[in-house]
């Protein structure tokens, strides 16, 4: 009964480099996906669109998320505690979190799968390599495994 | 015979008088029977040596009076010989707090106790004619002559040694802290220079994308021109990363088997080795080593990489093994594991160029080659983290063959 569940509305993409932004929208353009996408540049952005604060009280200004990928290095809030915040979150922690960063280093990719990550995916550079890291997401993320309900 | 009573003990005191100056004779006699060698000349020599010695020789008899007092003691504590003999011990070079246990020590010996002092090297402290308190080094030693106790010490002032100690440690620490710095700036850096030029690749990939029609070609080469160059940068700050990483991280030591190590490596490089041709073997069995697997397995990948790339023979050779005993350019080696190729050699004035850091050297033979040329000073330094050594000999044309030893393991390095 899998048409009873939801298509994925919404994407959140918290990353504060503009850069990598743009190249995440133009791939998500070339799969015509790029509407799904919200980006939020701070971890407290993200935590206010998450939980209706700041300037997210407004519940139908902040469509709960089917995924989010998330920065780890950001000033202010950093993608660990952005983590461990969504992680603490009874209302939250049900959301895949794949990490979205520029770190291969062995220490990171561990603390943020112990900290309960869902997937840990590293930017690549061009453009070609970057398309087919989007693809393949898609494939995993919305069209091979479920997710959960979303409400 | 009829001897009155007062005067049988009379006599018997006379007589016990005389066995107790008999004893004393007798204590004498070997004494002077020991000393029979005590020429002047011998005395003189004696006498020499003692105000020639370097550490301070001071003796005292039983009751702590002071009886022998070199040169060298006078320099150390102040006191002048005539001012010292004569004197209690404990007043000139005793400072007042260990005054109280040095005497009872020497009273507790005195009645037959043991001593932990006797004929043992000891830091002390001590006191001389100006009130200063210093570290010494002292050997006390016992002698007993006509029932008499003597205690002779050789006491050596410990200020320099200290104060050259103490500045060998802060040397220590400043080096270590120096390196650390470097390490971490190594870190930094490479860390912190990635995240722009990364911007800079991508807006050059924007720009071609975006304005690929309305550039003509040379535009176009230009760009990718910037793109080759941002990508090598990348690259060279990916090693420079790397290079700090191997001086920061602790090893992760544990006993391995190296030939299965060096399969491993193999099996991750085999398309690298039929592409080029190359064969690798492994003539005997190599010992197990305790050691960071992860890290030896990049010694060998690099050095098994560098002899099949810097290498122009149509069947490229090289051979990895472990020798018992080997003579190196610094002297004898145990324990060597070695690379050895057929390839293009090296010249010895390059021998310690090779190491550095992005240092590559130009052959003809040898083209189409990418690398960064870190891979060796990756290698020294894993190597140097296993306390070994690493060389290599060479023949220009006929190949290289690069030897390294690990060395023990403490905690320090885990």
């Amino acid at each position: 009964m899998s048409n009873l569940r939801l298509k994925p509305q919404t994407i959140l993409v918290v990353d504060d480099n503009e850069d990598d932004n743009e190249s995440v929208r133009r791939a998500f353009t070339k799969l015509s996906m790029n509407k799904l996408l919200f980006f939020c540049k701070t971890g407290k952005e993200a935590m206010d669109f998450l939980q209706h604060g700041g300037s997210f009280t407004e519940t139908d200004k902040a469509e709960r998320p089917a995924l989010i990928l998330l920065d780890l290095n950001m000033p202010g809030i950093d993608g660990y505690r952005v983590l461990q915040l969504i992680k603490e979150d009874l209302h939250l922690r049900c959301i895949p979190v794949i990490i979205w960063t520029t770190s291969s280093n062995e220490k990171d990719i561990d603390a943020c799968y112990r900290m309960g990550a869902n997937a840990y995916m590293c930017k690549p550079v061009t453009p070609e390599a970057l398309l087919e890291s989007v693809k393949r997401f898609k494939e995993y993320w919305l069209e091979t495994a479920l997710l959960p309900s979303l409400f | 015979m009829f001897i009155p009573k007062h005067l049988k003990s009379y006599i018997m005191l006379k007589i016990q008088g005389m066995y107790g100056a008999l004893n004393v004779f007798k204590d004498w006699a070997i004494a002077r029977l020991k000393s029979e060698k005590q020429t002047p000349e011998n005395l003189e020599r004696i006498q020499s040596i003692l105000a020639l010695a370097l550490d301070a020789v001071i003796s005292i008899n039983q009751d702590g009076i002071v009886d022998v007092w070199n040169e060298q003691a006078e320099k150390t504590f102040g006191w002048s010989n005539e001012e010292a003999i004569g004197k209690k011990l404990v007043e000139l070079i005793i400072p007042s707090m260990y005054r109280e246990a040095h005497l009872q020590g020497v009273r507790k010996f005195l009645m037959g106790g043991s001593s932990n002092i006797l004929g043992k090297r000891l830091e002390l402290k001590a006191i001389n004619k100006q009130g200063q308190i210093f570290p010494v080094e002292l050997t006390v030693s016992v002698q007993k002559i006509l029932n008499r106790h003597y205690f002779t010490a050789f006491i050596r002032d410990l200020r320099d040694r200290k104060a050259a100690e103490k500045e060998l440690c802060l040397y220590t620490q400043d080096l270590k802290r120096s390196n650390q710095d470097l390490d971490d700036f190594a870190y930094i850096a490479s860390h912190d220079l990635k995240e722009p030029l990364r911007g800079i690749l991508t807006q050059v990939f924007f720009l071609l994308e975006d304005y690929e029609d309305k550039l003509d070609e040379e535009g176009i080469r230009k760009l990718r021109r910037l793109v080759y160059l941002g990508q090598r940068m990348e690259k060279l700050i990916t090693d420079l990363l790397h290079f700090s990483q191997l001086g920061r991280a602790g090893l992760a030591v544990e006993e391995t088997d190296i030939n299965k190590l060096v399969v491993e490596v193999l099996e991750m490089m085999d398309t690298f080795l039929e592409e080029r041709n190359a064969k690798v073997t492994i003539p005997l069995p190599m010992p197990r080593t305790v050691c960071d697997k992860l890290r030896i397995g990049e010694v060998f990948r690099n050095l098994i990489t560098n002899a099949i790339k810097y290498n122009d023979k149509p069947e490229r050779l090289v051979e990895v093994g472990y020798l018992e005993n080997i003579k190196a350019p610094h002297g004898d080696e145990r324990d060597v594991f070695y690379v050895k190729d057929n390839g293009v050699g090296i010249e010895p004035e390059f021998y310690q160029v090779i190491f550095r850091i992005f240092k590559r050297l130009q052959n003809p033979a040898v083209k189409n080659e990418e690398g960064t040329g870190a891979g060796l000073t990756f290698v020294k330094k894993i190597v140097e983290r296993h306390n070994g050594h690493i060389w290599l000999e060479s023949v220009p044309g006929k190949g290289s063959t690069f030897y390294f030893t690990m060395g023990k393991l403490s905690g320090e390095n885990v």
